[in-house]
């Protein structure tokens, strides 16, 4: 964990001071009412040189749906893929300050990524079902998790994909190739996929923006659904998709974090302009 | 082979149409027939320069399609050369010539078969490609998932220039190096580890002892001049076409899975592996021009199987294949029937060669399908 780095990005830091102080913004209007799915505390990503994340600290309520929303480049993605350490994966990439999920700090010395990774499900931006069955594709992080046994495996996929609601529009052709379905289909084959594994918290990364607005409101309604059981942060450029699905709102500009709260007040009547102004459309 | 099955499985029809000014060139002759059409814009090119275009356009797609003609023509008539030189052998030999191994060509005497040819290079190339498409497997996922970017460029390119070696240099090296070492080393070892190890009877010929495995593999001791000797050689000669194919399709696994894989918490041996079944088919595709250029190869096989008309079980014998019997014989081929049996043997090499590649095309095929 660091100290907040207030000599590179002063300009920042005056603009919106109540965001930066160190003191971790509560997603949740009260911090004390419910568990913390997601704590992070003065994180700070580099790419190279480049600082991509500006020492944020925020909180992710326990089985809400939280938004992270801002325009490209402000470093939402990034954060996002903290969570689950895939930045691990990319060249001189930098992290620095600390992440816990349900009181674990992931970035200390020994962690499982794998196991990790299987407990924060993610999904992408482009639905990336593998080259095999659909069966084959929810089977496959089950398999690669240890889980054996042909019975096991098929109950857990019909239960990933009832929750996923692809249940009925598969079940007859469950061995067929998973690139037959359509782009709606995939994505919700992926989230399937993500869940087959119980995760604690599945991380979105803009699931909806190649898809069409039938197949957004399809995996939207589907956020609703999951998040009765599961903690989902999901990162979108669609103000409106972040009304419709998120109860807390984070913005983030430029690498920081600008405001964070419940989505109502967030849209409404937030604290910072620069919120507002994003939020109302004038600019972004 | 990637690249050849993709031009193969496009159809005639495919091609890109080109739009260049709202013509179509493929409609260039409606356009010479009426150069410019009322109700569009000018073409921005004099009426010459379209024509100078149209005849160039004609003239490549000629000249590719001659080109195509000319290959096609030169299979063919190669075909038909070796048919006509097998003839008088076919006609003598017939069938007979498939199960016979005895190679006997003293005027009068005129024995011919292919048999111990034909299995010669089956067993050279059954172990090039079965060492041979593991390790490039291994150096292709070491250059593009394992190697840093500062040695991938160098190893890469040092598996390369193991294809521009000649090949007669790898025969002398082999025949000079790798052949003693082979027979004092690997050999000696391997023959001193199973020659006692009896599991399975495989054969009984009168007269003989009991053959089993796997003590037959090394039957008749260390020799250096044998199958695996040719197939070592072959396998070292395979070996960069396999690898730079098969680093070239792992390097078309799309990003986005293998995000996802590791997105699920597969570890790098699992999103290797997943990306070895995304890439089968290229991957088979390598082995299979691998194969095809094991079956082909002569001077070096030539120079280290040991050169006889021999079917042995053992890897340990001395053999020869169907290429390399040319190369020790045709100068020496004196009489008609004599030529004509070292035709039929070519005939036998390019049929068996086309077969090889149709059943791969027909298991990729399968493969293929998700």
């Amino acid at each position: 964990m660091i100290l907040a780095d207030t000599s590179t990005n002063a300009p920042q830091q005056k603009a919106h001071a109540t965001a930066t102080q160190g003191t971790p913004v509560a997603v949740t209007t009260a911090e004390t009412t419910g568990r913390q799915a997601v704590e992070v505390r003065n994180l700070e990503v580099f790419y190279g040189q480049h600082k991509a994340v500006h020492n944020v600290s925020l909180s992710v309520k326990h089985q809400e749906v939280t938004a992270f929303i801002g325009p490209s480049g402000c470093g939402k993605s990034t954060i996002l893929r903290c969570f689950n350490r895939m930045n691990d994966l990319v060249r001189h990439c930098r992290v620095q300050g600390s992440v816990k999920i349900h009181g674990a700090d992931i970035y200390a010395r020994g962690t499982d990524v794998m196991e990790l990774r299987k407990r924060t499900g993610m999904v992408f931006q482009k639905p990336n079902p593998f080259p095999k069955s659909i069966h084959e594709n929810v089977a496959y992080p089950l398999r690669i998790h240890g889980v054996r046994g042909k019975a096991v495996i098929a109950e857990k996929v019909e239960k990933s994909l009832r929750l996923a609601g692809l249940w009925e529009e598969v079940k007859d052709r469950l061995h067929a190739s998973a690139l037959s379905l359509s782009g709606g289909q995939q994505q919700r084959l992926c989230i399937a996929r993500a869940i087959a594994v119980d995760p604690d918290v599945l991380l979105m990364d803009e699931p909806c923006s190649a898809l069409d607005p039938i197949a957004t409101k399809t995996i939207e309604s589907l956020i609703n659904e999951l998040s009765k059981s599961i903690t989902i942060v999901i990162v979108t450029h669609n103000m409106h998709q972040a009304v419709r699905v998120a109860h807390q709102t984070a913005f983030f500009y430029m690498g920081n974090l600008v405001e964070a709260g419940p989505t109502d007040k967030m849209f409404h009547n937030p604290e910072q302009h620069q919120t507002l102004a994003y939020v109302t459309g004038q600019f972004g | 082979m990637a690249a050849i099955f993709t031009v193969a499985k496009q159809r005639a029809g495919d091609f890109p149409v080109r739009i260049i000014h709202g013509f179509c060139l493929q409609c260039t002759r409606k356009m010479m027939s009426n150069p410019t059409p009322r109700n569009s814009p000018a073409s921005a090119f004099s009426p010459w320069h379209r024509l100078f275009r149209s005849v160039l356009d004609r003239l490549t797609v000629g000249l590719s399609i001659s080109g195509v003609v000319m290959m096609l023509g030169i299979l063919l008539l190669i075909f038909a050369v070796l048919l006509n030189g097998a003839w008088m052998a076919i006609g003598q030999i017939g069938w007979k010539f498939f199960t016979t191994a005895t190679w006997n060509p003293v005027p009068g005497m005129d024995q011919y078969g292919v048999l111990s040819f034909a299995y010669g290079t089956a067993v050279t190339t059954i172990i090039a490609l079965l060492l041979a498409v593991p390790l490039s497997i291994g150096c292709a996922v070491f250059i593009t998932r394992i190697a840093p970017q500062w040695l991938a460029g160098p190893v890469s390119f040092l598996v390369e220039l193991l294809a521009a070696i000649p090949s007669v240099v790898y025969g002398l090296w082999g025949a000079f190096v790798m052949s003693p070492w082979l027979q004092t080393h690997i050999e000696l070892w391997m023959w001193k580890a199973t020659r006692n190890i009896r599991l399975i009877p495989i054969g009984y010929y009168p007269g003989h002892r009991r053959e089993y495995f796997p003590a037959n593999l090394v039957h008749g001791g260390p020799s250096g001049s044998d199958y695996l000797a040719g197939g070592l050689i072959l396998t070292i000669m395979i070996l960069p076409i396999i690898t730079a194919i098969t680093r070239d399709v792992l390097q078309q696994f799309p990003e986005e899975l293998e995000q996802g894989a590791y997105g699920l918490g597969a570890t790098w041996w699992q999103t290797t592996r997943l990306a070895l079944t995304y890439c089968r088919v290229g991957i088979f595709g390598a082995a299979v021009l691998g194969m095809a250029r094991a079956i082909g190869e002569t001077m070096a096989v030539v120079m280290v199987i040991g050169n006889t008309d021999r079917v042995s079980s053992s890897l340990f014998a001395g053999g020869q294949t169907m290429a390399g019997v040319f190369v020790n014989e045709f100068l020496e081929a004196d009489h008609p029937i004599y030529l004509s049996a070292m035709m039929y043997v070519a005939l036998t090499l390019l049929i068996s060669a086309l077969l090889t590649n149709i059943a791969a095309r027909v298991l990729l095929n399968r493969i293929s399908t998700v």
